[in-house]
């Protein structure tokens, strides 16, 4: 079935290290994009006609944009164009900063605007105070309408580390086909038990996040 | 009589050019219940959410037992705790209990052990029938459940007035009375209440005293009898006619 290539010589560690190297990149941009989204989320629920047309015309360019697309224009575009070398992974830290950072905004925008203004007001009639009526009543309802759909983007973002290979990162994937390669002659079947592999290994990081999404949806359905 | 509670005195309310109150004086005494209807859109629930100081006002005066209720006063946390507001719906906190939605704000804000709360909250739970729900989420409830919990909640905080805002106009006609029935054994009790109400029957059933707003303006007010039976003003003749039906 080929899975016996993973157990020669150093195959399955250097796999577990490609995977090491998804998630970094997915980790360090989940980060970024938490952090810059709920800024750019929170700005866009003010009255600021500017920053809702610039956030929209961002928002919809990501999403329109092929992550793959995005990729080469910031890993090849910007080197040429603007003479700055950006090391791949840097680049695709960017890339799915981008794209994570205007998901997030959006899954922040959505969260405070759907907090009826009633919430607040029989707060303030019960005699809570404003900081009160935020820590008590408020955020506790937007962190629990943010966290399940954050935690699905944080899965979506794992997956699509994949991607980077093709600027030349040498994660999961592109381990598992450097295997692939080198065995083509030992153990021809070596694809598929790689690939099955790589396959489990996703599942297993994804999996479990996944798991923890539903069940906080299901405790915190409200 | 009894003493005056609630004071209001010239109140005048403006959204820009459009004046929703217009010199609206009243005043309430102690375990007086005053019932307020009016035509949609004469400004009744502004009024309630005026004297809770949600809206601001741009003259006039609300007074709590000579404190006055600024919406922009640093004071206005202190007064929102001696009135208690109901509202139509949605209030209460999704991502709490019964139980808890009950006990935040007495140990928030009261300073009461969340022991001691929550010893009162089980008794009025029970008072209305809802004990089996404590450890429910609001979105398990019923509408008429729901209202029935908002109502003990703002009991939690001992208010001295307590404002109802149209408590039954967003639920289904079958669980009208249960919440009604609560608001009338809380007037028994002497509670001293103003209420926005559509349900005539109900507000006849309740009243200490009737008033008809309109345009902003108070056109009528008297006894239930007086005001239901006997209408002095032609546009409170019109408004009960128009509820009721002929053949």
């Amino acid at each position: 079935m080929g899975f016996d290539v993973l157990l020669k010589g150093t195959n399955f560690a250097r796999l577990l290290g490609g995977l090491g190297v998804a998630m970094k990149i997915s980790m360090i941009s989940v980060a970024i994009s938490i952090l810059l989204g709920v800024l750019l989320g929170s700005l866009m629920t003010r009255d600021l006609p500017v920053v809702k047309a610039v956030s929209r015309g961002y928002l919809e360019f990501v999403r329109i944009m092929p992550q793959m697309v995005l990729l080469f224009l910031v890993y090849f575009g910007t080197t040429k164009a603007l003479g700055i070398n950006l090391s791949a992974e840097t680049a695709s830290i960017i890339v799915f900063s981008l794209w994570g950072t205007a998901e997030m905004a959006d899954l922040v925008r959505g969260a405070l605007t759907g907090i009826p203004a009633i919430q607040y007001e029989s707060s303030y009639a019960l005699g809570l105070s404003t900081a009160q009526t935020y820590l008590h009543v408020i955020l506790p309802q937007i962190v629990r309408r943010m966290l399940p759909l954050s935690i699905n983007l944080i899965t979506r973002m794992i997956k699509t580390t994949s991607l980077v290979m093709m600027i030349g990162i040498v994660e999961v994937l592109k381990v598992g086909q450097q295997i692939i390669e080198a065995n083509r002659k030992a153990s021809p079947n070596a694809a598929f038990g790689v690939y099955a592999t790589v396959f489990l290994l996703y599942f297993v990081v994804c999996y479990p996040i996944g798991r923890l999404a539903k069940y906080l949806e299901k405790r915190w359905d409200v | 009589m009894s003493e005056e509670i609630l004071q209001v005195s010239g109140l005048v309310k403006r959204y820009e050019d459009l004046t929703v109150l217009d010199r609206v004086d009243l005043s309430v005494r102690k375990g007086e219940v005053v019932v307020i209807v009016g035509p949609s859109g004469c400004g009744k629930s502004t009024f309630l959410r005026c004297l809770n100081g949600l809206e601001n006002i741009q003259e006039g005066r609300i007074t709590l037992d000579g404190e006055t209720i600024d919406s922009t006063g640093a004071k206005l946390n202190k007064v929102r705790e001696r009135i208690g507001m109901v509202f139509q719906s949605y209030e209460l906190f999704p991502h709490k209990t019964v139980l808890q939605n009950m006990t935040l704000a007495p140990v928030k804000v009261r300073g009461v052990s969340k022991k001691d709360a929550e010893a009162e909250a089980l008794q009025l739970l029970e008072r209305v029938g809802l004990l089996s729900k404590k450890d429910q989420y609001p979105s398990r409830l019923s509408g008429g459940q729901r209202q029935r919990v908002a109502i003990v909640r703002a009991l939690m905080m001992h208010p001295e007035v307590l404002l109802l805002d149209e408590i039954t106009a967003a639920l289904d006609p079958e669980m009208v009375r249960e919440v009604l029935d609560v608001v009338i054994s809380l007037a028994k009790e002497g509670r001293t209440m103003v209420i926005v109400t559509h349900e005539l029957a109900f507000a006849r059933a309740v009243a200490d005293r009737m008033i008809l707003l309109d345009g902003g303006k108070i056109v009528e007010e008297g006894s239930p009898e007086e005001f239901f039976e006997h209408p002095k003003t032609e546009r409170l003749k019109k408004f009960l006619e128009s509820f009721s039906y002929q053949e």
